[in-house]
């Protein structure tokens, strides 16, 4: 329970904290180191992962779990490091503030990071909600419910995508400048919405390939 | 069942979504947007007040007007002699190479005396989360020794990114006051907010 809350609040935090322009500098520092201890709690908690790395078969689906594990833990230390590195207010002192690579590498580590969490999320979707149907007696081999949820699915990828094209999400992967106005004033609400459809998106793609690569091997 | 189930977990998803927007929406809501502009220009009755910008769309000038027109001083445009092109990426592209080689272009003009003057505004649009390559220049080219100089931005997300420290850098004895950033296109619907930074400065 106590590992559930942790995963849901720091998704948030992530939600919010990829929000720079809403949040501005302070919060956005503040929260992103925030947001680092609770990783690092999640990394201690699930320690027995990485011991278990090495052992046991490896099979396509762990091959790719593995992958996208160690390339998030990757991006997290590659955001963490150049994050303090361009700080301005917590780390002013240590600031590589005026390095162009050091904020691109931040940006990139940040994107690449934030859909590779939607991956991760995706990957472990039956053992982080398969409690909480069970208590909500939920009957996920009922046709109602596989309907609803296929159609729930289906209408977070389209906007998801949709979400992905308007939030330029791409340009920011590939480290396009993007050049956007301020005319209207940012709202964190808007920005959230689109972001947890855009994670959803890579969380259910990745959940369908996965049954489907189970139903495949079965 | 069903129905209600998929109900109560969507229930559930809205409202940690809007949990999760309240606190920073009331810090939004806390900051003063409707105050009407007071009559500032007995902020620094006595001080002669320099403001040095440079823009390239407008939204640094307008912020530098802004500030003249509520605590009065002179306008100085920091115009780079070879003026940057017109259309806007070839001038990020150009921006990202002086940026990164810390070049200075040369500036058209002087102002004359600047040791005269009590406080010295200084404003930039940030490129490339740093000031602009003219106000590099410009502030490689006076002494500023225990000058009060209050830096500005205008930006597209990146606030003001450490300008003060740029300038404290230059000029380790002048007094940098807290500076103010404002977003491209905002500086219209920002008046209150520049006339509460004015006064705050206590010039």
């Amino acid at each position: 329970m106590i590992k559930k809350t942790l995963n849901l609040v720091m998704v948030l935090c992530i939600l919010v904290v990829m929000d720079y322009r809403f949040i501005t500098n302070t919060i956005h520092e503040m929260l992103g180191l925030f947001t680092l201890l609770l990783f690092i709690i999640h990394n201690t908690l699930n320690r027995r992962w990485y011991m278990a790395i090495s052992k046991g078969k490896m099979d396509l689906l762990r091959i790719l779990k593995t992958f996208t594990n160690l390339l998030l833990l990757l991006m997290m230390v590659l955001v963490a490091v150049t994050g303090v590195l361009i700080s301005q207010t917590i780390f002013a002192s240590l600031s590589l503030s005026d390095n162009i690579l050091v904020h691109e590498l931040h940006i990139l580590s940040a994107y690449s990071g934030f859909i590779l969490i939607a991956i991760h999320l995706g990957f472990h979707w039956n053992e982080l909600f398969g409690k909480l149907y069970r208590l909500l007696k939920i009957n996920r081999t009922s046709s109602s419910f596989i309907l609803l949820s296929r159609l729930a699915s289906l209408f977070i990828i389209g906007y998801g995508i949709y979400a992905s094209f308007t939030r330029q999400i791409g340009s920011k992967l590939l480290l396009q400048h993007v050049v956007t106005g301020w005319a209207a004033t940012p709202s964190l609400i808007g920005f959230i919405v689109d972001y947890a459809a855009i994670m959803g998106c890579y969380v259910a793609i990745t959940y369908y390939l996965t049954q489907l690569v189970q139903k495949i091997r079965s | 069942m069903n129905r209600r189930s998929f109900i109560t977990t969507a229930a559930a998803g809205f409202a940690t979504i809007l949990l999760g927007g309240c606190g920073f929406l009331s810090q939004d809501k806390a900051q003063p947007k409707s105050v009407a502009p007071q009559t500032t220009n007995n902020i620094a009755k006595d001080k002669k007040i320099l403001i040095a910008y440079f823009s390239f769309e407008g939204n640094t000038k307008a912020f530098a007007e802004s500030i003249q027109k509520q605590v009065g001083g002179n306008l100085f445009f920091i115009e780079p002699q070879d003026a940057y092109p017109k259309d806007r990426n070839k001038t990020i592209d150009k921006a990202k190479g002086e940026v990164e080689s810390k070049y200075k272009p040369q500036l058209v003009n002087k102002v004359a005396d600047i040791r005269s003057y009590d406080v010295i505004f200084i404003g930039t649009p940030i490129w490339w989360y740093t000031v602009s390559p003219p106000v590099r220049t410009f502030l490689s080219e006076y002494d500023l020794a225990d000058k009060t100089v209050v830096p500005f931005s205008t930006h597209k997300g990146s606030g003001l990114s450490g300008i003060d420290k740029t300038i404290k850098e230059v000029h380790p004895t002048a007094k940098v006051l807290e500076g103010f950033a404002i977003g491209d296109g905002q500086v219209n619907s920002k008046q209150a907010d520049i006339s509460n930074w004015l006064q705050k400065l206590k010039l």
